[in-house]
């Protein structure tokens, strides 16, 4: 869904790329290794971060 | 025209939108230090074809040469500007300018007027700065050939003068230009060609445009 939309919304977009040597798959594949490291970086900092009540300590 | 210089030919293009054939004989070539211009009535398939060089669209079959041996991707030798405005508006003149590595200080030396702009992000300038400041960076850029799909379009008069002069001056480069403002086109082309029927045919005169069924008077 979210490559569709953004494929679609941002089309004419491309050409910058291509004209600096970045193809569809570079930039695509680039953003979702991005996205996936933060998004496991979140889920790491919330393990350390969670809040665990006095009681079971 | 010098044969040692760098040439990019482009023929055996066929391309069909259902039962219509729309390009078929076509034959255009392009060299270092001239300007090849492309002239059509609407829906020709003067983009189709630019996009088929950059490899956007796939014909039925294509032979895009530079030197005289077939290319597949088009970068870093040619470079394209397209119809619509393709800049990130997030962006401001001055991060388009240094990622095509042109400096801020040399569009300022050819647009004085346009000093202030450079710090403005693309999305807060009017249309006619926007295709401005994207010939310009094209027009500058280090690719070896530039296609310029309708450059003119959009560009108060005044700028359009300078933006023709840069062009004409750009000799390090080969230029292919489609416009319907025809006039400015043929004044600065080496070398022209009318797309009808699908098939090229040279032109240099506006009376062969006229002979051509493209314009009705001169």
């Amino acid at each position: 869904m979210i490559y569709y939309f953004t494929d679609q919304m941002r089309k004419n977009q491309y050409p910058y790329y291509y004209n600096l040597g970045l193809k569809k798959a570079v930039l695509w594949s680039t953003t979702i290794m991005l996205d996936f490291i933060i998004y496991i970086t979140l889920i790491i900092a919330s393990y350390h971060l969670r809040w665990i009540p006095h009681s079971q300590l | 025209m010098d044969p040692t210089q760098p040439t990019l030919e482009i023929d055996s293009i066929l391309l069909d939108f259902g039962q219509r054939r729309l390009l078929s004989d076509i034959y255009i070539k392009c060299s270092h230090g001239q300007i090849t211009s492309l002239i059509g009535r609407n829906g020709s398939g003067k983009s189709c074809l630019m996009k088929i060089i950059m490899g956007h669209l796939n014909p039925l079959s294509k032979s895009i040469r530079l030197n005289q041996k077939t290319i597949r991707n088009p970068f870093p030798h040619i470079n394209y500007l397209p119809q619509s405005h393709f800049v990130p508006g997030h962006l401001s003149v001055k991060d388009v300018l240094c990622d095509y590595q042109i400096r801020a200080s040399e569009f300022s030396k050819d647009f004085p007027d346009l000093m202030d702009i450079t710090p403005q992000k693309l999305r807060k300038l009017s249309g006619g700065m926007k295709r401005l400041v994207e010939v310009y960076t094209l027009v500058k850029s280090e690719a070896s050939f530039t296609i310029l799909d309708e450059p003119f379009t959009q560009i108060m008069p005044i700028h359009l003068k300078k933006i023709k002069v840069l062009i004409k001056n750009q000799k390090q480069k080969g230029f292919l230009i489609t416009d319907h403002l025809y006039r400015d086109v043929l004044d600065i082309a080496d070398s022209s060609f009318l797309l009808q029927n699908g098939k090229t045919w040279p032109v240099s005169t506006l009376a062969d445009l006229k002979a051509r069924g493209y314009i009705n008077n001169l």
